[in-house]
C-alpha cells in the first residue's frame, strides 16, 4: 500500500511540476485591470499539486510508518485478474490503430469470452460477430458517427 | 389566466394521432440515445433532422425534444446498472444508484430515478408555462458574477462528499480543475498546459474521464475480486415498483430542493450538471441518515435525478424566449428551427404561438408518455444483468470505447479512457476521492470563465462578487453551507451541554 | 493466436484484392465521396459557423447534392487551433472539410500554432458576415456618435463584450478605440450568443456582434442597432435603416468575417471541383437564400484564384490590425 500511494503522489508531483512550469511561462505576478495575469491560475493549482503530494508521501515516509496498513496494493490473485481485463483492453485499444474498431473488438470480445469465460464456440462466435456487426449499423449507419476504421480502411481505399 | 387558455390551445394542437405517435418514436430513440454513453440528445437529434423536413414545423419540434426528454430518461440507465453515466447529468445518480444495484436492488433504484424524472418534469414545466417570461428575465440579470456564486455553491454543497483525509481530497479537486484548464486561456487568448502538441488543445472531455474514471475503474475493481463474477440477483416484479412508489413520498423534501435546484439551475446553459450535483450535495448534507449516502440508498438517487430533469425542462425557457441554445442539443435544435423557416428567440411567442404553445403542451404530455415506457423497459434492463459476467465485462468496455471516441471522434479519447480507468482504480485504493474530481472538472472551465471575466468587469475588484441583488446572497448561502458541517457539529454539542446541564 | 493471426492474414489478403478492383473503378469515373464527409467545425456549438454548418449538411441532404450524408464535427480547442490542425494532418483525404470564420487568421498569429490557410486547400467563399455596434434598447444612447462621446467622457469604464480574445470583435474594438481615442473594458465571452444576451442583460454595454447574433433581440425590441462596420449599408429590408460608421461617426471603417469552405492540402483537383460545384449548388437553394437574408449575411460566393487573391489580403489586413492594436508583436 506505501509503495502505491508513493508512487501515486510521485506521478501526481510530477504533474504538478509540469503545470508550475506552464503557468511561470504565462506569467504569475501582477493584478491588473484585467485581474489576475494569465499563469496564476495553473500556477495556483500546479502548486497545490505540488504541495499535496509532498505531504502525502512526508505523511508514508515520516509519520505513519508504523500506524499505516501494511496491508498490500493488491492481492496476488488480484493482481493477476486485473491484468487478464487491462491488457486484452489495452491490446484492443492499441490494435484499432490499425485495424479499426469493429474487427479489434471482435477479436477482444472472442479471445475473453472463450479465454476467460470458457463459453462455447458457438456463444462465443455470436457475439463477437453480432455486436460489432450492431454496433457497426446504430453508429455508422444511423447516427452517422464515423468510429474509428483503422489504417486498414485507409490504405484500402474504401 | 392567458397561459392556461394557451396552453388549451397548445393541447389542441398536440393531441393529434400523428403527433403522439411521433412523440412515443422520438422518446424510445431518445432512451436509446441516452442509454449509450458518448451518444448525447445532440446526436439524436442531428440524425432525425433531414426526417423532420417533410413534417409540420409542430410536430418536427415535438419529436426532436421528445428525443431530448428520452436520452434524459436514458441516461439513467447505464448508471445504475453498470456506473457508467450515459450523460453528463446522470453522474452524480452513480453515487447511489450503483450501490443500489449491487445489493440487488436495480428494479427499485430504477423505479425512483425514473419516477423522480417525472416529478421534475412536471415541476418545471408548471414553472415553464406560467412563469417562462419572468425567468427568462431573472436569466437575464445573471452575468458573470452571479454564475461565479452559483458555481461556488455548488462547490460548497459538495463539500462533504470528500473522502477520509482532507490532502487527498485537496490534491483530487486540483488535479480535476486543472485537467478543466488544459487548452486555451480565454483572457489572454494564449495557449496554456498544451506543451505543444494538438492531442492537449481540445482538453480532457468529461465524458471521457468519467467513463474511465467510473466504468472501467469499477471493472478492475471488481475483476480483482474473481473473474467469475455471480450474476446479480435481480427480482424485477410490479411489486418492486409499487413499494417503491410506496417509500417516494417520504422523500418529499429532496424532491422538492431538487426540483426548485432544477429549474433554477436550467436556465443557464449547461446547468443540468451541476444542478444533480447540487441537488445531491445538498440532499446529503440536511439528510437525517447523511452517512448512508453513497452506499445505495434510495434518496440519494432521487436527489440528482429529479434536479437533472427539472433543469432539462427548464433549459429549454432560454431557448424558447432567447433564442440561445442551452446544449448542444438545443444548438442542432436551432439549426432545425431554421430550416423550418422559424427564427429562434424572443419574437417566437408573438410570431408563431401555436408552435411553442404546442411544444410546451408536448412537454406535459410527452414526459408522461415516457415514464410509462421506460418503467415498462425496467425488467428488459434489470434483465442485462443476469447475462454472465465474461460475456458482459468485454461488451461493456467495447461500449465505453465507442462512447468515449464519440464524444470529439478522436481516437486519443479512447486511450484516455483506458488510463482514466487505472487512475479510477488507484484513487479508489488509495482513498483519493473521484466524485469531487469530477466536479472540479465539469465545472472547473465554467467558474474560471466566470471568475475572470468578473474580475475584468470589475476593474481587478474581487468586490464584484458580492455584487447585490444576486450574487451577494448566493455568495453568503455557499458560505453558510461550506461550514455547514461545522455549524451542525458546533450545534448538535451545544445541544448535548444543555442535556448535561 | 498464430492462429487467429494466419486467419486473419488470408482475409486481409482478400479484402485487399477486392479493394484494388473498387478502386481501379473509382479513379476512372469522375469524383465523388464515397464515404460520409467529416465536417469540421473549428469553433463550438452555437455559433454562427457551427449554425451554417449544421444548416447546410441537412440542406445537402435534403436536395441529395451528395451520395454520401455530411457529419458536423466540433473542434474548438485551442480558439479553432485543434480543428485546423486536425484538417491539416489529414494531407490528401477528401472526406474531409471545413468551414472558417476569421480565427482562420487570427488564432495562428495569436497563439502561434504552426498552421496558416495556404496549408489547406481553398474551396470557396460562402458568405460574409457583418458587424453591428449594439447598445442596449433602454440605455440613452440613440446614435453612435452619441454613445462615441460618452465612453470618451469616461475612458476604462464601458464594458465591450466579444467573442474570444485576440479574435475579431477584439480587433474591430481596438480599431474604434484607436479612430476615436477611446478605452473600453473588453469582456471575453465564449460565443456570440452568450455575448448578445449579456448585454440583454446589461452586463456589457456595447457589443459588435454578428447581425444574426442579435437579431432576435433587436425584433423583440431589446437591442439597439447603432452603424454597421461597413462602407455600405445592409441591403435588407429593416436592416438598411442603420447607418454606417461613416454615416454615424464620419470614421470610414470596414471590417467583414468569412465563412468560407476549406479541404486539407493536397486534395486532388477532381475532388476540389466537386465540393466548389456543391457549394455552388448549396447557394442557389431558395432555403439558402432565406437563411441568408433571415440571418443578415452578405451573400458573397467566391472561388478560384479570385477567392486566393482575397485571402491574401484579408490576411495581410488582419496582421496589420492586429499589430496596431497591439494584439502581436
Amino acid at each position: 500500500m506505501r509503495k502505491a500511494d508513493v508512487i501515486t503522489a510521485l506521478i501526481i508531483l510530477i504533474i504538478g511540476i509540469l503545470v508550475v512550469y506552464d503557468g511561470v511561462r504565462l506569467g504569475v505576478i501582477g493584478w491588473g485591470a484585467a485581474g489576475p495575469m494569465s499563469g496564476l491560475y495553473p500556477f495556483l493549482l500546479g502548486m497545490g499539486l505540488v504541495i499535496g503530494s509532498l505531504v502525502v508521501m512526508g505523511r508514508v515516509f515520516i509519520i505513519s510508518r508504523k500506524s499505516m496498513s501494511n496491508e498490500p496494493f493488491i492481492r496476488k490473485g488480484g493482481l493477476r485478474n486485473v491484468l487478464y481485463v487491462a491488457i486484452p483492453a489495452a491490446l484492443m485499444v492499441a490494435l484499432t490503430e490499425f485495424i479499426g474498431l469493429y474487427i479489434a473488438a471482435g477479436l477482444y470480445l472472442a479471445l475473453y469470452m472463450r479465454w476467460i469465460g470458457k463459453h462455447r464456440w458457438i456463444t462465443v462466435l455470436a457475439v463477437s460477430i453480432l455486436l460489432p456487426l450492431i454496433s457497426s449499423f446504430v453508429f455508422d449507419k444511423y447516427f452517422l458517427i464515423p468510429l474509428p476504421n483503422g489504417r486498414l480502411r485507409g490504405l484500402l481505399g474504401f | 389566466m392567458e397561459s392556461l387558455n394557451n396552453l388549451m390551445m397548445g393541447f389542441g394542437v398536440f393531441f393529434t394521432q400523428y403527433n403522439i405517435f411521433v412523440a412515443v418514436i422520438g422518446i424510445f430513440l431518445g432512451t436509446i440515445v441516452g442509454v449509450l454513453p458518448g451518444l448525447g440528445g445532440a446526436n439524436g437529434v442531428a440524425i432525425l433532422i433531414p426526417v423532420t423536413f417533410i413534417m409540420p414545423p409542430t410536430s418536427a419540434i415535438i419529436l426532436l425534444a421528445c428525443i431530448y426528454w428520452g436520452a434524459l430518461f436514458g441516461g439513467v440507465i447505464t448508471s445504475i446498472l453498470f456506473n457508467i453515466p450515459g450523460e453528463p447529468w446522470s453522474v452524480a445518480t452513480c453515487f447511489d444508484g450503483y450501490p443500489m444495484a449491487k445489493k440487488g436492488k436495480a428494479p427499485q433504484a430504477l423505479t425512483a430515478a425514473f419516477s423522480s424524472h417525472f416529478i421534475g418534469a412536471v415541476f418545471a414545466t408548471v414553472a415553464l408555462t406560467f412563469l417562462a417570461p419572468l425567468i427568462a428575465e431573472i436569466a437575464l440579470r445573471f452575468g458573470p458574477p452571479e454564475t461565479f456564486s452559483i458555481m461556488m455553491l455548488t462547490f460548497s454543497a459538495f463539500v462533504a462528499l470528500g473522502g477520509k483525509s482532507p490532502i487527498k481530497t485537496l490534491i483530487a479537486i486540483f488535479l480535476g480543475f486543472t485537467m478543466a484548464a488544459v487548452g486555451i486561456d480565454i483572457v489572454s487568448g494564449k495557449l496554456r498546459l498544451t506543451f505543444g502538441t494538438t492531442e492537449l488543445m481540445g482538453g480532457f472531455h468529461f465524458i471521457v474521464a468519467v467513463i474511465g474514471l467510473f466504468g472501467i475503474g469499477e471493472i478492475l475493481l471488481t475483476v480483482e475480486e474473481g473473474l467469475k463474477m455471480k450474476s446479480l440477483p435481480v427480482r424485477m416484479s410490479l411489486r418492486a415498483m409499487l413499494e417503491t412508489w410506496k417509500e417516494l413520498p417520504r422523500y418529499w423534501k429532496t424532491l422538492l430542493r431538487g426540483a426548485l435546484i432544477g429549474c433554477w439551475m436550467g436556465f443557464k446553459p449547461g446547468g443540468a450538471t451541476p444542478a444533480s450535483f447540487m441537488s445531491y450535495g445538498f440532499a446529503k448534507q440536511f439528510s437525517k441518515n447523511s452517512e448512508k449516502f453513497g452506499t445505495g440508498i434510495m434518496e440519494g438517487v432521487v436527489a440528482p435525478e429529479v434536479a437533472a430533469h427539472a433543469a432539462g425542462v427548464s433549459a429549454m425557457v432560454p431557448m424558447i424566449t432567447l433564442g440561445i441554445p442551452g446544449s448542444p442539443t438545443a444548438a442542432v435544435m436551432l439549426g432545425g428551427l431554421m430550416i423550418w423557416g422559424l427564427q429562434p428567440g424572443p419574437m417566437l411567442f408573438k410570431e408563431h404561438p401555436e408552435f411553442v404553445w404546442g411544444l410546451i403542451a408536448s412537454i406535459w404530455a410527452s414526459n408522461a408518455i415516457g415514464v410509462i415506457i421506460v418503467l415498462a423497459f425496467v425488467p428488459l434492463f434489470a434483465a442485462i444483468l443476469k447475462a454472465p459476467f465474461s460475456v458482459l465485462m468485454p461488451s461493456i468496455v467495447f461500449i465505453c470505447a465507442i462512447g468515449a471516441y464519440a464524444v470529439n471522434i478522436r481516437m486519443i479519447d479512447i486511450w484516455y479512457m483506458i488510463i482514466f480507468g487505472f487512475v479510477g482504480y488507484t484513487f479508489k485504493k488509495l482513498d483519493y476521492p473521484i466524485a469531487p474530481m469530477v466536479l472540479a472538472l465539469v465545472l472547473g472551465d465554467m467558474a474560471e470563465t466566470a471568475m475572470r471575466q468578473a474580475l475584468i468587469m470589475g476593474q481587478g475588484s474581487p468586490l464584484i462578487f458580492f455584487r447585490p441583488p444576486f450574487a451577494l446572497p448566493i455568495m453568503i448561502l455557499a458560505i453558510i453551507i461550506f461550514f455547514w458541517p461545522t455549524i451542525s457539529r458546533w450545534k448538535q454539542k451545544t445541544v448535548k451541554k444543555e442535556c448535561k446541564i | 493466436m498464430k492462429k487467429v493471426f494466419s486467419g486473419f492474414k488470408i482475409v486481409l489478403g482478400l479484402v485487399c484484392s477486392f479493394a484494388l478492383l473498387s478502386l481501379s473503378t473509382v479513379i476512372a469515373s469522375a469524383w465523388e465521396p464515397t464515404k460520409p464527409v467529416e465536417f469540421v467545425v473549428p469553433a463550438g456549438t452555437g455559433g454562427g459557423a457551427d449554425i451554417m454548418a449544421r444548416f447546410i449538411s441537412p440542406l445537402i441532404e435534403k436536395h441529395k447534392l451528395s451520395p454520401q450524408p455530411f457529419i458536423v464535427v466540433n473542434k474548438s480547442g485551442g480558439a479553432g487551433a485543434e480543428g485546423f490542425l486536425h484538417v491539416k494532418g489529414k494531407k490528401g483525404d477528401p472526406h474531409i472539410i471545413t468551414i472558417t470564420l476569421d480565427n482562420l487568421f487570427c488564432t495562428p498569429l495569436a497563439t502561434g500554432v504552426p498552421f496558416n490557410w495556404r496549408d489547406l486547400t481553398p474551396v470557396a467563399r460562402l458568405a460574409l458576415d457583418w458587424f453591428v455596434l449594439w447598445v442596449n434598447a433602454e440605455s440613452p444612447y440613440k446614435t453612435a456618435k452619441e454613445y462615441i462621446e460618452a465612453v470618451k467622457a469616461k475612458p476604462g469604464v464601458f464594458k465591450m463584450g466579444g467573442t474570444g480574445t485576440a479574435q475579431e470583435d477584439q480587433i474591430i474594438t481596438l480599431q474604434m478605440e484607436q479612430a476615436f481615442g477611446l478605452k473600453f473594458l473588453y469582456v471575453p465571452y465564449k460565443g456570440g450568443g452568450d455575448v448578445a444576451v449579456s448585454l440583454v442583460g446589461k452586463h456589457s454595454d456595447s457589443t459588435v456582434n454578428n447581425p444574426a447574433e442579435g437579431v432576435s433581440h433587436w425584433k423583440a425590441g431589446r437591442l439597439r442597432a447603432l452603424a454597421v462596420v461597413d462602407r455600405e449599408r445592409i441591403n435588407l429590408p429593416e436592416w438598411d435603416k442603420i447607418p454606417t460608421m461613416k454615416e454615424a461617426t464620419g470614421f470610414d471603417m470596414s471590417y467583414h468575417m468569412l465563412r468560407g469552405i476549406f479541404l486539407p492540402p493536397g486534395v486532388s483537383k477532381e475532388a476540389q471541383e466537386w465540393y466548389i460545384n456543391l457549394f455552388r449548388k448549396v447557394t442557389e437553394t431558395p432555403e439558402w437564400k432565406k437563411y441568408l437574408s433571415d440571418s443578415a449575411l452578405k451573400s458573397a460566393f467566391l472561388t478560384g484564384p479570385a477567392y486566393v487573391k482575397w485571402l491574401e489580403e484579408k490576411e495581410e489586413l488582419t496582421k496589420e490590425l492586429m499589430k496596431k492594436g497591439g494584439l502581436i508583436k
